[in-house]
């Protein structure tokens, strides 16, 4: 009897595990898929919410490096919007006939990234190349910050020196933030938006406007999405006055803006 | 008698458990398959002697082989202690040291980095024992995955040796240690090959820990498991089944060794 009870028990679990297992098909037709930089993680969950109360349409994020989202929509040909964190990975995007449509979102600025009191004594780009920094940077191929901090520092002329200095590079930004908060670096290059909110671990030094390369982080809908109304949708809520007042509040500046004009 | 094996054999029961093995098989066969067909010869003898996936065997020969030999040395004492010693506390020991057997990969992996921005990990790295994002990192990750397992597999090994023949030993004038070394050593010697080859399989496919220790920097850290995730996130699928190939090869090496020596005995 009781072995029997047994057996009823795990197969009414059994059951009811496999009747309210996550389906993650997107039949019903209110739901969209959003590859989405996984930098942009804060101002966009805040933004998805708002979006699903205003318009009952259940937003499902993918956050990953750039470079990263961009190999899983080519795999699986499968998602509504793609928001990766600079344009670079957005024009092979639009290259390979992915994008119908696109918006450009807010300014992305990168930074110096140095843990809490500045170990190291950076104070400059030039500062990452001096012997013994232990500098952390983003992969180039998975994430938009590893490749535009290769730029800056190529445009620098310094790139050859840092890349001795580098202990390590990562597949996101997120990352770089959280390895220079635990001082397993001295400083790194980041996007100044993800320093909102950790300013008591990280500190950020601005790099001169002539030796910076400012990006804008674009928003584009995906040639094979099936809900293409409620992808457009979201990109202009995303690009509102109300989406853009909480990128405001997460520490971006919204496009346009004449600061960055030229 | 024969009536009933006969019964027993054409059974519905002995129908439904063979026909649920050989699906499984089946399954198994068919991810295995996938993977191995799906790039072009081509394609695969290009990938495979890429410098990145060159590098990635290397680092993952060298590694793993460091960790195993670390594993066994260590494993070996400390596996004999909780087989043959009464210590105090025992079976709290005796968990405990199963504990990482049962805690995920990744886990232990963040215990690790944290473990480094404590005063005394920084006082490790002054010294010039740097773990995180380093080779050196790699090796300790799969350490402390892997040693519990090991030494479970070890001293189990000693459990089946007789007690015995070391007293033999003992009162024809051996001392403890000489005994160990001349009588249960020898004779435990399948049993520690096994282990050695399973032990080295598993840290050769190490990923978890060896992803929070030590990072995935492109030709610095990267093993075969680091590098399928790197090549994977980066869309080259070529370069992510070259190293699975390379990692399914050595699973079958080391099982082929691993039956061949452990004798049959189940851990």
């Amino acid at each position: 009897m009781n072995r029997k009870n047994t057996f009823r028990a795990l197969s009414f679990l059994l059951v009811a595990g496999l009747y309210f297992f996550p389906q993650s098909s997107s039949a019903e037709g209110d739901e969209l898929l959003i590859y989405c930089g996984a930098g942009l993680k804060n101002p966009m969950d805040e933004i998805g919410e708002l979006f699903e109360d205003r318009y009952g349409v259940k937003v499902y994020y993918n956050y990953a490096g750039s470079g990263q989202l961009l190999s899983q929509m080519q795999l699986t040909k499968k998602g509504d919007v793609y928001m990766p964190g600079a344009t670079y990975y957005f024009d092979i995007a639009k290259d390979k006939g992915f994008i119908d449509y696109q918006k450009p979102v807010a300014y992305h600025i990168p930074v110096i990234a140095v843990p809490e009191g500045n170990p190291a004594n950076i104070t400059s780009l030039d500062d990452l190349a001096k012997p013994g920094s232990r500098v952390i940077l983003g992969d180039p191929r998975a994430c938009a910050i590893g490749k535009l901090a290769d730029e800056i520092l190529e445009k620098r002329g310094i790139f050859g020196e840092v890349k001795k200095n580098v202990v390590a590079r990562t597949a996101t930004v997120n990352e770089l933030v959280l390895y220079v908060s635990i001082r397993k670096a001295d400083a790194s290059i980041v996007w100044k938006s993800l320093l909102v909110g950790v300013e008591d671990k990280v500190d950020a030094i601005e790099i001169p406007e002539e030796q910076n390369l400012i990006k804008i982080i674009p928003i584009g809908r995906l040639t094979f999405s099936e809900n293409k109304d409620k992808a457009g949708e979201f990109m202009d809520f995303v690009t509102s006055d109300e989406g853009r007042a909480v990128l405001s509040n997460f520490g971006y500046t919204p496009y346009p803006d004449e600061k960055y004009a030229g | 008698m024969k009536s009933t094996r006969a019964k027993l054999k054409g059974s519905k029961f002995e129908a439904l458990t063979v026909f649920l093995t050989l699906l499984l098989v089946a399954f198994i066969l068919a991810v295995l398959v996938c993977i191995i067909s799906y790039t072009t010869p081509q394609d695969f003898l290009q990938s495979i002697t890429s410098h990145e996936i060159q590098f990635a065997i290397k680092l993952s020969l060298l590694t793993s082989i460091i960790s195993t030999a670390l594993v066994i040395i260590i494993g070996i004492p400390i596996a004999y202690s909780l087989a043959r010693y009464n210590i105090p506390l025992k079976s709290l020991i005796n968990t405990l040291v199963d504990l990482p057997l049962a805690l995920p990969p990744l886990v232990a992996g963040v215990g690790l980095l944290l473990f480094f921005t404590t005063p005394l990990g920084e006082a490790l790295e002054d010294v010039g024992l740097r773990f995180v994002f380093s080779p050196l990192g790699i090796v300790l990750a799969q350490f402390l995955v892997n040693a519990p397992f090991t030494i479970r597999v070890l001293r189990s090994t000693f459990e089946n040796i007789d007690s015995r023949y070391e007293y033999v030993a003992q009162t024809l004038g051996s001392s403890p240690m000489r005994a160990f070394l001349r009588v249960s050593l020898p004779m435990s010697k399948g049993g520690i090959l096994a282990g050695s080859v399973i032990t080295w399989s598993s840290a050769m496919g190490e990923f978890g820990a060896v992803l929070m220790l030590a990072g995935a920097t492109r030709l610095r850290t990267e093993t075969l498991p680091i590098s399928i995730y790197l090549n994977m996130l980066c869309g080259d699928l070529d370069m992510a089944i070259a190293a699975s190939s390379v990692l399914i090869f050595i699973s079958f090496l080391s099982l082929f060794i691993f039956e061949k020596y452990s004798g049959g005995h189940a851990y």
